[in-house]
């Protein structure tokens, strides 16, 4: 939490990725880390300000600026360096955390007094625009986009007066790097490679840019067609240039596609699913699964050990895990807990963040022996991976490096409190999700607060005993009972 | 009006919670003597739930020498302890606890512990309706867990006695 708003470092794995050497030899452009861009002090400040230029909403809501919920990504940036060396720019993903297809990003860009102003820059998407931009798919984004300069607090040092923009199409990449087809290019292999790089001027709206490109910025606003050359006075110097800077599978979807895929391209699944959920007064813990590869795994845990393993490393990655929780005769409603367990959100946490796991495809199924069933999937990566950082903290223990004081202050001050208040709490408390306690409603309800105190990015569904009917559950205190049910269309 | 509503709910449930830690039989010290050897128990109330930390320690002419003690530095570059890594709460039956427990007692930084994660058990005690002193302790691990989970190194099956 740096700056009062949420801004995610989270470790990356490459941490230089070029991407394409431009055809038009203008830009070069590239993937960095935050291990590259960090030492540039002076956009370190700028971020910064950003940070405090931003206004926090109440209610624990991401800050707000022009109507963009704040939530930056700062551990990778798109680097656009023009060939001459005289300008570069840094754009950062914005995790869009609103009911629309829309992407937002923050560009930096360098002005020849050495600073860098900063400007807010929208993609306005359809829901069909967006899932194309997903899937790596190249759609042409130029009459799309709308830019605001983010003049907050003296951020920019030039003035916001009324200026209209431009933009142009500057640079085209024909390939992702490692020679991946531009189509078929995903995030994952190329750090989603957008073949455009455009460049903007800000014109006074009186003047006219020249040609037809003027335009305002509000959102829905047409902007000048490809190939026009804004030559116009600039309000603060030559042109800008930024590329599109998707965030890491943050996207907007439908939230019960996981399911709906799954089933479609494993049907017999729901059958086990239903097979599985007979077991759960077994003595022991089962759980069927998927890999993305389309084999399919079975695992019981043995009589009297409660508990399942899976595998660490499977060869290829998860995208269903189902699981039992049991109740045995023996001792009925005392067995385990009716939602999923701190253990089950770790193993994800783990293959996730070890590539184990494919977020976009997962779903994992809880059946219970107090009788519940639910789907859990991923729907914001980054925050799931930011929840469970303090397990690669017990890593770091283990290998014997000291742990920062963050680090170590994260798990005594977030997350030992956040698990204490809704886990095994004592005695008659409200909202306890306990091994006996037998209240389904009382303990989902304490689940939903705790996915969405936490933070968590994922998303929860009761199911029918046929597998077949979802209802997504949310934490609403406006709600009677405090859960808002959408059935799955 | 809703505050008020969870104003009075609040005061409501800390009467009861505060009852229940009063009433909570397991707060305090307990002990399992296997030859030479004690393995010790410390349960308090912190944060609304019960807290733990455990220790093994062997005595040789009344002289106790630590095996090992889950309440230690993080590792050998920090000075900070442990949090307490027994979290449980007590049942509605008021004679039974569960929740969970991570086994730290290993050397975890040396070499052969590379291959594998800490991971949590569950821990569940029960008081044995004979004697009200003594209680079955219960750990193992629980629900999912990775192919590289270490063998729980602490007592699974015991019968613990109240010391203090
Ligand atoms: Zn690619
Ligand atoms: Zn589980």
């Amino acid at each position: 939490m740096l700056f009062g708003i949420s801004v995610l470092f989270t470790n990356c794995m490459e941490d230089s990725m070029e991407i394409e050497k431009p055809k038009a030899d203008k830009y070069s452009v590239s993937r960095i880390g935050s291990n590259e861009f960090v030492k540039n002090r002076t956009l370190t400040e700028k971020l910064a300000s950003i940070g405090r230029g931003i206004r926090q909403t109440t209610g624990g809501d991401y800050a707000r600026y022009d109507n963009v919920q704040f939530d930056l990504i700062l551990n990778e940036a798109t680097f656009i360096e023009a060939i001459d060396g005289s300008y570069h720019s840094y754009t950062f993903g914005i995790y869009n955390e609103d009911d629309n297809y829309n992407i937002n990003n923050i560009v930096l860009s360098l002005t020849e007094n050495g600073d860098y102003e900063a400007d807010l820059v929208t993609y306005t998407l359809t829901q069909e625009e967006r899932s194309l931009i997903d899937s790596g798919i190249e759609i042409d984004l130029l009459d799309k986009m709308t830019v605001e300069p983010f003049d907050i607090d003296q951020i920019n040092t030039y003035g916001r007066g009324s200026t209209c923009t431009e933009f142009v199409e500057v640079d085209r990449f024909e390939n992702c790097a490692n020679g991946h087809n531009v189509s078929s290019c995903t995030w994952e292999c190329c750090g989603h490679c957008y073949e455009y790089v455009y460049e903007w001027q800000s014109v006074p709206c009186d003047g006219g840019g020249s040609g037809s490109g003027s335009t305002g910025t509000t959102p829905g606003g047409t902007t000048g067609s490809p190939g026009t050359s804004g030559g116009t006075t600039s309000t603060s110097g030559g042109p800008k240039a930024t590329a599109l800077t998707n965030t890491d599978g943050s996207s907007v979807r439908n939230p019960c596609e996981n399911m709906n895929e799954l089933f479609i391209d494993y049907p017999e699944y729901r059958q086990k699913l239903v097979d599985l959920s007979t077991t759960v007064n077994e003595d022991h813990e089962n759980a069927v699964g998927v890999f993305k590869d389309g084999t399919e795994f079975d695992q019981s845990g043995t009589a009297l050990e409660p508990y399942v393993e899976l595998q660490l490393n499977p060869i290829s990655e998860y995208i269903a895990i189902a699981h039992t929780h049991y109740e045995t005769d023996a001792t009925t409603g005392q067995d385990t807990y009716s939602v999923f367990s701190p253990n089950d959100l770790q193993f994800y946490y783990q293959r996730l963040k070890d590539n184990n796991l494919d977020h976009r495809k997962f779903v994992a199924f809880l059946v219970t022996g107090k009788g519940t069933r639910y789907a859990l999937t991923i729907k914001n990566k980054t925050k799931y991976l930011n929840f469970f950082k303090y397990v690669t903290t017990y890593k770091k223990w283990q290998s014997g490096l000291a742990a920062t004081q963050e680090e170590t202050d994260y798990i005594n001050n977030t997350i030992v409190p956040i698990f204490d208040k809704y886990y095994d709490m004592e005695g008659d408390n409200p909202a306890p999700i306990k091994t006996d306690n037998t209240d389904n409603q009382e303990v989902l309800e304490a689940f939903l607060q705790f996915i969405d105190e936490a933070d968590m990015g994922v998303n929860l569904f009761s199911i029918d005993e046929t597998f077949t009917n979802y209802t997504q559950l949310n934490y609403d205190d406006s709600e009677e009972d405090n859960i808002k049910e959408t059935p799955c269309g | 009006m809703r505050t008020i509503k969870y104003i009075i709910i609040t005061i409501f449930f800390t009467i009861i919670s505060l009852n229940s830690y009063a009433q909570n039989p397991f707060h305090g010290t307990w002990e399992w003597q296997n030859g030479n050897q004690i393995f010790r128990v410390f349960l308090f109330e912190q944060n609304s739930t019960t807290k733990g930390h455990f220790e093994m320690v062997e005595v040789n002419n009344g002289i106790e020498t630590l095996v090992y003690t889950s309440d230690k530095p993080y590792n050998s570059a920090m000075a900070q302890h442990w949090h307490p890594v027994i979290n449980v709460g007590l049942n509605s039956d008021h004679v039974s606890l569960s929740g969970r427990i991570l086994d730290n007692s290993y050397d975890y930084e040396s070499q052969d512990f590379a291959q594998y994660d800490l991971c949590e058990s569950w821990l569940k005690m029960r008081i044995l309706t004979t004697n009200p002193t003594t209680a079955t302790w219960k750990v193992n691990y629980y629900d999912i867990i990775p192919n590289n989970a270490p063998p729980i190194n602490i007592p699974m099956d015991i019968i613990m006695t109240k010391v203090e």
